[in-house]
């Protein structure tokens, strides 16, 4: 198993651009019928990325259900059930960064301090970063944070206590910050970490590029929707509408996806 | 050297400032610390100082940018439009012109490390420069465009600075006939340089936010056309109100001729720049796309309108100035129009950055995440989530300190210009008073000479800007004008022999 080195020879700058896979293009299912909005994902990215306070990459939004797709302009407040009782539907949008294949946030960097790896990650180089925030303006989602001031952690890091993934840098203020698929327990060979703890097993995450993935399996077969789409940014992150999946996972990819084999990348057929 | 152009007039010998000049002075420089103060607390304490969030991307720093790099525009118009398109009245403006452009220029540029969070990283544009941004594009010109008004401005004025002994002047000797015509080309090649540039400098700004679809509210092909009216509208607005203030303490004749000339260009500016904000408003409520339209009826109606609907009573009161030659002869009543227009132009800005970021695309419960905590009361119950679905933005008073301390430096910069640098020309009326009856029987050089062509009239016409000087030199503007077009554009001239 691999590991990142920040200043290997490979990477000689700090970039975190290396990736053990290559010709891989990481992308993720979400079954908003599985979703149960408990931002589990949420408060465990936080934790595993080191995420300062008032920062979320991970947010859980409560959507009108619409069979058509994603409603994303709702009027009600946080699990706040839409209809008239007893007609009431209750529906969550968990979003993050959805690493674009054509991201505009990457193409309006002044310092491609933000770029997409080779797997398709959109990565932040908070050494290079100068927070201008173009990116946070050219991201059509909204998906990325800012440390507006010194990062808060708690608890807080010490030189001896240090939250969550210890291959994660620490950020000073005043750069942007985003989910980045935790690379580097990909990097690793594992799954992000919303990945694992999600308690509904709602999202699935695999190789786009692998057609025998379960993301590319669900992607293929299953009535997959992504949001706000029409910016034309390709967003890699996709969501089967709620009523549409009927609770779970289409059989050809359920019995794969509980496989505790499949969840460990390092044994995904990767070419 | 032609007649439209400048004579030294302003080689007064007194290179100090005056008592009120140096209150002045004091003042501003006291302003300018406490902004560069409330910068380091900013710097210290990250732009959380701010009122800018997650959700408010950019807020009044950016608006500040957009306006001040539109208020450069006014160089180029007096300056250059002047040389381009022989508008001899204005002509003796232009070093005043591109001195309040390249200064405000300057301060644009400065306006953007405030808004940067890692500002000591500033450098990465230069060594990092990724070219598919436009902000890359932006910075390029802005400098380039204050290189070019520099430059413009030395062509200008490096005859009078080398007549100073001035180390400025950078080896320049002082005029002489021959020199005269190669000044003449080199300016006229800066003037017609300088209009494509300032359309690449207004329009790659616009294309910053222009050019994100992300943002309804701009992504509009209007942008760039937007940014150029108003660039038109306020800096010549800004042009005029310093040159007015500055007629006022009796620093300059700007002359009716020039006032009346520059206020019927505003006026023209302002239509256009109504037709641009009335046809992009029209065009978004009729069709009713969810962001834009959100963006645009809260314009109208919503906690934002007061902004609006200010900036249309300014306008029009600006205009009802300019467009009646009664409100044209009042120089009062021109500098108040002038300073409207740039209230106007101001919060045109404020309404665009503030507006345009006000809904997210994705409008759902509980929204985006401030960045910052959320806000506990003494028992630890929130009193504010930190998670908000719509924009609520006022700037902090780390922003205002900011933004007052960037105005001082550029009043800073305008004054000490004012004071040391060649700027001032002589009107062209009291050119014409010195060489009439006729060019042809000019009087000898010698005459004139003496202590150069200074000596012979401008400082005492410039010293006294009396209302009843105004009538007498429009009288004999005309004679200029005549004497004027027999001497064209590149035809060299004996005016400036004296100084050789």
């Amino acid at each position: 198993m691999q590991t990142t080195d920040l200043k290997s020879p490979a990477n000689p700058f700090g970039r975190h651009d290396w990736t053990p896979y290559p010709k891989s293009r990481w992308g993720m299912v979400i079954d908003l019928d599985r979703c149960i909005g408990c931002w589990t994902c949420a408060v465990a990215c936080k934790s595993n990325n080191d995420v300062p306070i008032g920062m979320w990459w991970n947010r859980i939004l409560t959507i009108d259900e619409d069979p058509s797709g994603l409603d994303v302009q709702t009027t009600g407040g946080i699990d706040e059930p839409a209809g008239d009782y007893p007609n009431l539907s209750l529906s969550f949008l968990p979003v993050q960064c959805f690493h674009c294949d054509n991201p505009p946030c990457t193409e309006v960097c002044p310092v491609a301090a933000t770029y997409k790896r080779e797997d398709g990650i959109v990565m932040v180089d908070w050494d290079r970063c100068i927070g201008c925030r173009y990116c946070m303006i050219a991201c059509p989602y909204d998906m990325r944070v800012f440390n507006w001031s010194v990062p808060v952690q708690v608890p807080a890091n010490e030189t001896d206590y240090h939250v969550g993934d210890p291959a994660k840098p620490p950020r000073p203020k005043g750069v942007v910050e985003k989910c980045d698929f935790c690379y580097q327990r990909i990097d690793d060979g594992l799954q992000p970490f919303c990945i694992e703890v999600c308690p509904a097993r709602a999202r699935v995450f695999g190789d786009l590029n692998d057609p025998d993935s379960d993301v590319s399996q669900l992607v293929a077969h299953a009535p997959v929707a992504q949001v706000r789409a029409d910016f034309g940014t390709e967003p890699k992150v996709y969501y089967i509408p709620a009523g549409q999946s009927g609770g779970g996972a289409p059989s050809a990819v359920a019995p794969r996806f509980v496989d505790p084999e499949r969840r460990d990348l390092t044994k995904a057929e990767v070419s | 050297m032609s007649t439209h152009d400048s004579v030294i007039s302003s080689t007064v010998a007194n290179r100090r400032f005056s008592v009120p000049g140096r209150v002045a002075v004091l003042a501003l420089l006291a302003l300018f610390a406490y902004g560069v103060w409330a910068w380091s607390y900013q710097v210290s304490n990250g732009l959380g100082a701010t009122n800018m969030r997650d959700i408010q991307i950019w807020g009044a720093y950016i608006a500040l940018f957009m306006f001040l790099v539109g208020a450069s525009a006014g160089g180029m118009i007096v300056a250059s439009i002047a040389t381009v398109f022989h508008i001899d009245k204005i002509s003796h403006l232009s070093r005043y012109a591109v001195w309040v452009s390249l200064v405000t220029i300057t301060i644009a540029g400065l306006t953007i490390i405030p808004d940067l969070g890692e500002p000591q990283r500033f450098w990465h544009m230069f060594t990092y420069a990724s070219w598919t941004s436009p902000m890359i594009w932006d910075v390029i010109v802005v400098l380039g465009y204050g290189f070019m008004n520099l430059c413009y401005l030395w062509v200008h004025t490096r005859r009078d600075l080398a007549a100073r002994h001035s180390w400025l002047a950078f080896g320049s000797r002082p005029a002489t006939e021959g020199s005269a015509r190669g000044d003449h080309r080199l300016i006229a090649a800066f003037a017609y340089l300088a209009i494509p540039f300032a359309f690449a400098l207004h329009s790659i700004t616009a294309f910053i936010i222009g050019t994100m679809p992300s943002h309804p509210y701009w992504y509009s092909t209007a942008m760039a056309p937007l940014f150029i009216t108003s660039a038109l509208t306020s800096g010549v607005a800004l042009v005029l109100l310093v040159l007015l203030a500055l007629e006022r303490l009796g620093r300059l004749e700007v002359g009716a001729d020039a006032r009346r000339w520059l206020a019927g260009f505003l006026a023209v500016a302002i239509l256009l720049n109504f037709f641009i904000i009335a046809v992009e408003v029209i065009t978004i409520s009729e069709g009713r796309l969810v962001g834009a339209w959100a963006a645009v009826s809260q314009l109208m109606i919503g906690s934002y309108g007061w902004i609006f609907w200010t900036e249309v009573v300014t306008g029009i009161a600006a205009l009802a100035v300019v467009m009646t030659p009664r409100g044209r002869s009042s120089r009062p009543l021109v500098a108040a129009a002038s300073g409207l227009v740039l209230l106007n132009v101001a919060l045109e800005r404020v309404q665009l950055i503030v507006g345009g970021l006000r809904y997210p695309n994705i409008g759902a419960a509980p929204g985006i995440s401030l960045g910052t905590p959320a806000q506990l009361n003494m028992i630890g119950v929130p009193t504010r989530s930190s998670f908000v679905e719509v924009a609520r933005y006022t700037p902090s008073w780390v922003e205002w300190s900011i933004i007052v301390g960037l105005c001082a430096l550029w009043g800073l910069l305008l004054l000490v210009g004012i004071r040391f640098l060649p700027l001032g020309t002589r009107h062209p009326a009291a050119l014409a008073a010195s060489a009439s009856p006729t060019r042809a029987a000019a009087t000898p050089a010698s005459a004139v000479a003496g202590r150069g062509l200074e000596g012979a009239l401008p400082v005492a016409v410039l010293a006294a800007p009396t209302p009843s000087l105004g009538g007498q030199l429009d009288v004999r503007y005309e004679q200029w004008g005549a004497l004027a077009k027999s001497d064209r554009l590149f035809a060299p001239s004996d005016t400036r022999s004296a100084r050789s």
